[in-house]
């Protein structure tokens, strides 16, 4: 069964049931299904391949023990997003990584206030990044520097911006996946949307 | 002259509302307020412009695809875990 054809199963709910009761193939299935949306998670939020691959084998490793758990109420695919999302926040937490986030300014409420208050005319120069075609490096350069700036994110936010803003999730789905409230989301979401904005700056015309 | 006050709250307000609530389906009168100050405030357009700017750039940034040794590795654990349940 090529790719294609698995995106194309329809009946995912009977598809889980029979993983369940311990068919392999379709737990194989289920894997293959979404081992793209997994990986490709987890390296946005780690930025990291090999820990993104790691992620991938223990998320999988999860799914295969804790199937059984699974009661059918939400959609298996939030569900799955529960358990990569909890493997990436262990992950940061061991690794100790989290010294840059301290640092980092949290965009509590009244630092976006600020600037647009004193912010006149520059606020409108921000919609216009440079776009000429010699600025592929700038471009470049601009890569890096979103990848070093939601980096620089506490975890909780760079999740929920990832979810909602990369990936596309509504707030409720974010908030189910990670046990909080919708509120929580949006003020989460709200930090990280000033924090990465701000951190753009230097790359758009005044 | 200075900025007035009740121009300067709204505006944080606006600043904060479309940083919660950009890219909600949301019909509340708050929206509606919000949206209506947006087209008179240039400024604010110009926040909330910058704000889709930087979001478009993160989900056009380019992301990476599993590697055929991470899917093979995540296989051959995936079966070794099946042994192992099924010894048990």
């Amino acid at each position: 069964m090529d790719i294609d054809q698995i995106q194309k199963i329809d009946n995912e709910p009977e598809l889980v049931r029979k993983a369940q009761k311990g068919d392999q193939r379709a737990f194989s299935l289920l894997v293959k299904k979404y081992e793209s949306t997994v990986y490709s998670f987890a390296y946005k939020v780690c930025r990291n391949e090999e820990k993104a691959a790691e992620t991938l084998q223990d998320t999988f490793v999860n799914v295969y023990r804790k199937l059984d758990q699974f009661n059918g109420k939400a959609k298996f695919s939030t569900w799955l997003y529960q358990i990569v999302t909890n493997n990436c926040l262990m992950k940061k937490r061991k690794s100790k990584l989290d010294k840059s986030s301290v640092s980092i300014e949290s965009p509590e409420s009244g630092q976006e206030d600020l600037e647009l208050q004193v912010d006149g005319t520059p606020l409108q120069a921000l919609i216009s990044l440079k776009q000429t075609p010699q600025d592929e490096v700038v471009n470049k350069e601009l890569r890096e520097l979103l990848d070093k700036a939601i980096l620089k994110l506490p975890i909780e936010q760079r999740i929920v911006f990832i979810l909602r803003d990369v990936e596309g999730r509504s707030s409720e789905e974010a908030a189910k996946i990670l046990k909080v409230s919708v509120p929580a989301v949006k003020s989460r979401l709200r930090r990280a949307r000033v924090f990465l904005r701000k951190q753009l700056q230097e790359y758009m015309e005044v | 002259m200075k900025t007035k006050p009740a121009s300067k709250l709204l505006c944080n307000e606006v600043a904060k509302y479309v940083c919660e609530n950009l890219d909600e389906q949301l019909n509340s009168r708050k929206c509606h307020a919000i949206k209506k100050h947006l087209q008179t405030c240039s400024n604010c357009t110009a926040y909330l412009n910058s704000l889709k700017k930087m979001i478009t750039l993160y989900r056009s940034a380019p992301t990476s695809c599993v590697s055929n040794p991470a899917r093979k590795k995540l296989y051959a654990v995936l079966k070794f875990e099946r042994s192992v349940t099924r010894q048990a």
